[in-house]
């Protein structure tokens, strides 16, 4: 037994936390008067009554049971037992347990319990009270037996996060709540509220020092999350991760850049796989709103869009017939392209995929798709003089569309497409007015295609190499833009090598006649990073573009030298540790082979909110600073720990004008990220613009981890005051 | 054989030695009391006090009993029995001493003891510790105990004599 000094002062170390944890990691005494019933477990208490003839035994004074197949260890004033039966046979029900107050450890769940109660293999509590290391909480009741535990009702508060469940159970190490909610909001104001299907965390079984006593942060999953703000619930897709890193969500906001519509921030409801509501504004081709709506049921699909560009209406319902045969009505009505689109028919297909023997090959397979439909097709000009004109038909195509993939060895594989297609169009090809009004007789058309796409790809670790090909020929034509079918002769290769540090690539696709021959695609890279040691790297990389001297887009002509250098940091708060990428980069004409420009920039950053840049580019002929830019960010706090906002300004200008005496300097780039933090977390907006890279704006979250903790590894006293003496 | 009328004891073995008014010692001896016998290779009864006593080899047959104990000490007129280090033979028992009621079959167990009744295993280590057991028989007629580690007054008292 310890000194009472030594008892005094272990007491005092021990915070009001520690003083919560009941002594339940620690086993009962293994001294004083035991009771040990076959099949059950082990019981040590001041006093003992046990009946024999009646079966029952009232256990009391500082209890304590441990029942190893439930991993359950629990300590009470009083428990009584009955179904003690001396005449047990083999099959005989387990004992019944019961008691008032008391608290246990089973399963990693600690708990004070008002009444426990059942066999022992499969106990219910009620008027439960979760304690925990850094986790309090309450449930109605509970049940535990070897099938699992169960706890109902359950509302639990961590030092960052209020939860609420239906009802919580623990599969392993891993905490599920069902019907769960909860909040990060712990001071009072509860500005919003997350809700679940399911919240699933993982309870770390602690392990080694009382320094490591503290839980490591894990990730824990919501399920079917949404949340509840101002009163309004608002679906979050089909998962939430709350990380390390920061919530992993699907914001029903979202600000990103989309093909031609340039930026868009729309708010968004409901979930892709089922319906999906987005309204918001995109700033191209000209600053507009946009509504999107796409509602899904089995294989009916119904989608629309509205934004600058006009609309987007599409309506399709696909059916299996069994078989592989499939029978699919559509109407498609696209008046954002010019000319626009509608068309409205029926296509009827079969799919199918077999195996084919070939000789000593394995697992060579074939994919046939065949279809062939009748629509009634429309493609009026959507701008212009034109506009409201344009071909209209019956349009009966057809296409059967073959593919063979045979792996030739672990590292080898091969394919062959071949694809047939064919489009008739019976009847009068008319041309439609703007108003519906005249229309236009004008000539037949049919038109039929068949191509051949083989491809061989070999692969060796990280480096590859794949050739294909296609040839295709057509005859006839079409009236419509959407349905041109050209012949087409084009070879592709695609290298990839990687060995060690180095990387390289090259990618080339040559077109041949009938199309204007030449380069398509004509590019090659190589770097080759070299570690420095303390976090510092360079990486000399060239890179060439050359599809502009064979025939390619003509901004494809030059090759470029350049040296990048970088230092990670080393995540050391405590000292000065910048983040520094450095580039020093050449190139040149490849045509003249002369200089087109050089560039240099260095960029250190001590946190996300915190840096400096600095880049130059210069022209030759003469030699001209052509850019000279300086950027810096840099926090500005406000307000407390608990609450309180930090703004963290970016403002780049280029110094070239004034350098070379034409002007003064002249702002390239601005934006502001504001951090605004309270006992709920941290909400995070801001925006950059700049010459380079135009306008981008951010929306975050930043919630706290849920982090539960294991039964105490701290050594408690040995001399455990027993439930119902004074501490 | 002999048989004392004012305790009931029967007294069979292969040599006695008696003295009127004193004492009798015998070997190799079998005493049966009303409800159990005892078994010793050395007997003495002091006749004054009526205080039996067999220092080494103890065995005792009643009733759901049946023990070996290292020694015993039986008192004739409140009919209590002590044994030293006693253990069960029909009964998984152990313990430092077992005080044993003959007339009503109720035990001490002086701790540290070790005690089983069907798949129940009761035990404690002090020195002080005692465990008591009255006799009953469960609704099936399997003899077995009612246990407990606070001892009833009357009992208590009732053991002073051999405790």
């Amino acid at each position: 037994m310890p000194e009472p000094s030594q008892d005094a002062t272990e007491v005092r170390r021990r915070g009001a936390a520690a003083l919560l944890d009941t002594p339940l990691g620690q086993p009962c005494g293994d001294d004083g008067a035991v009771v040990e019933i076959e099949g059950v477990g082990r019981a040590v208490y001041d006093t003992i009554l046990f009946d024999g003839a009646e079966g029952i035994a009232r256990l009391s004074g500082g209890v304590c049971i441990e029942v190893p197949q439930i991993e359950l260890r629990l300590r009470a004033d009083v428990v009584e037992l009955s179904g003690l039966n001396v005449d047990a046979a083999a099959d005989a029900p387990p004992p019944v347990l019961r008691a008032g107050p008391a608290v246990l450890g089973v399963a990693g769940w600690r708990l004070r319990v008002e009444e426990l109660t059942g066999p022992v293999d499969a106990l219910s509590v009620r008027g439960v009270i979760v304690l925990g290391a850094g986790v309090v909480g309450t449930a109605r009741n509970g049940r535990f037996s070897e099938a699992g535990s169960i706890l109902n009702d359950v509302s639990l508060a961590t030092s960052d996060y209020l939860l609420d469940a239906r009802s919580a159970r623990l599969e392993g190490s891993e905490l599920v709540l069902t019907d769960a909610s909860g909040t990060s909001c712990t001071c009072g104001v509860e500005r919003y509220r997350l809700l679940g299907r399911t919240v699933r965390t993982t309870i770390p079984r602690l392990g080694g020092s009382v320094e490591g006593a503290m839980a490591e942060p894990t990730e824990t999953i919501i399920e079917e999350p949404r949340l509840r703000i101002l009163g309004v619930e608002i679906p979050l897709g089909d998962e939430l991760v709350l990380g390390p890193d920061g919530p992993r969500v699907e914001l029903p906001v979202e600000v990103a850049e989309r093909d031609g519509l340039g930026t868009v921030a729309v708010l968004r409801q409901g979930d892709l796989a089922v319906g999906r509501l987005e309204l918001g504004v995109a700033s191209e081709p000209h600053l507009a709103p946009l509504a999107s709506l796409r509602v899904q049921q089995g294989g009916t699909v119904v989608a629309m869009q509205v934004d600058g560009r006009g609309l987007d209406l599409t309506a399709r319902d696909r059916r299996p017939l069994g078989s592989g045969v499939w029978a699919e009505g559509f109407t498609d009505l696209d008046l954002q392209s010019d000319p626009g689109v509608l068309r409205s028919g029926g296509t009827l297909g079969w799919s199918g995929r077999t195996p084919v023997p070939l000789g000593s090959l394995e697992g060579v397979t074939a994919r046939l798709d065949v279809r062939a439909g009748a629509e009634i097709a429309a493609e009026p000009a959507t701008v212009g003089p034109g506009a409201g004109s344009g071909p209209a038909s019956i349009r009966l195509p057809g296409r059967a569309d073959a593919r063979v993939d045979a792996p030739l060895a672990s590292w080898a594989r091969a394919s062959l497409r071949v694809t047939g297609q064919a489009v008739a169009y019976p009847g009068a090809i008319v041309a439609t007015a703007a108003s519906g009004g005249d229309a236009a007789p004008s000539a037949r058309f049919g038109q039929a295609a068949v191509s051949l796409e083989p491809s061989i790809r070999f692969q060796h670790s990280g480096s590859s190499l794949e050739l294909g090909g296609i040839r295709r020929w057509s005859a006839g034509a079409s009236p419509f833009a959407f349905d041109e079918i050209g012949d087409r002769a084009r070879i592709s290769a695609d290298a990839v090598l990687a060995a060690g540090p180095v990387r390289a690539r090259a990618d080339v696709l040559w077109r041949f006649a009938p199309e204007a021959p030449g380069a398509e695609d004509l590019e090659a890279r190589l770097s080759a990073p070299v570690s420095l040691g303390g976090g510092w790297s360079v990486t000399p990389a060239v890179e060439a573009d050359l599809a502009g001297l064979a025939g390619g887009p003509s901004d494809e002509d030059w090759l470029e030298a350049r040296l990048d250098l970088a230092r990670e940091g080393q995540g050391d708060r405590a000292r000065f540790d910048p983040a520094i990428e450095g580039e020093l980069a050449v190139r040149w004409d490849a045509q003249a082979w002369t200089v087109r420009s050089a560039r240099a920039g260095v960029r250190g950053s001590v946190s996300d909110d915190l840096g400096l840049g600095l880049e130059a580019e210069l022209e030759p002929g003469p030699w001209t600073l052509s850019s000279l830019q300086a950027s810096a960010w840099w926090p500005i706090d406000l307000g407390g720990d608990e609450a309180g906002v930090r703004l963290v300004p970016y403002v780049a200008l280029d110094v070239a004008p004034w350098w070379t005496g034409e002007g003064g300097p002249r702002l390239a780039g601005h934006g502001l990220r504001a951090y605004l933090r309270d006992c709920c977390g941290t909400l995070i907006v801001g925006y950059r613009a700049s010459d380079d890279d135009g306008v981008e704006i951010e929306l975050g979250v930043r919630l706290p981890t849920l982090e539960l903790g294991d039964l105490p590894v701290e050594e408690l006293l040995r001399d455990l005051p027993l439930y119902g003496d004074a501490p | 054989m002999i048989t004392d009328t004012e305790t009931g004891l029967r007294l069979d073995a292969g040599f006695v030695r008696y003295r009127e008014g004193a004492f009798i010692e015998a070997r190799d001896a079998t005493a049966d009391t009303a409800d159990g016998s005892l078994v010793a290779p050395e007997l003495r009864i002091d006749v004054p006090t009526l205080i039996a006593t067999a220092p080494a080899g103890v065995r005792y047959v009643r009733d759901g009993l049946e023990l070996v104990a290292a020694s015993a000490e039986l008192r004739f007129g409140p009919e209590l029995v002590r044994f030293e280090h006693p253990t069960g033979a029909s009964l998984d028992l152990e313990a430092r001493a077992l005080l044993l009621d003959l007339r009503t079959g109720d035990a001490l167990l002086l701790g540290p003891y070790r005690f089983q009744d069907g798949p129940f295993i009761l035990s404690d280590d002090r020195e002080d510790a005692v465990l008591q057991l009255r006799p009953v028989t469960t609704d099936a007629g399997t003899p077995t105990y009612r246990a407990a580690n606070e001892v009833d007054e009357d009992l208590w008292t009732r053991m002073a004599p051999v405790r």
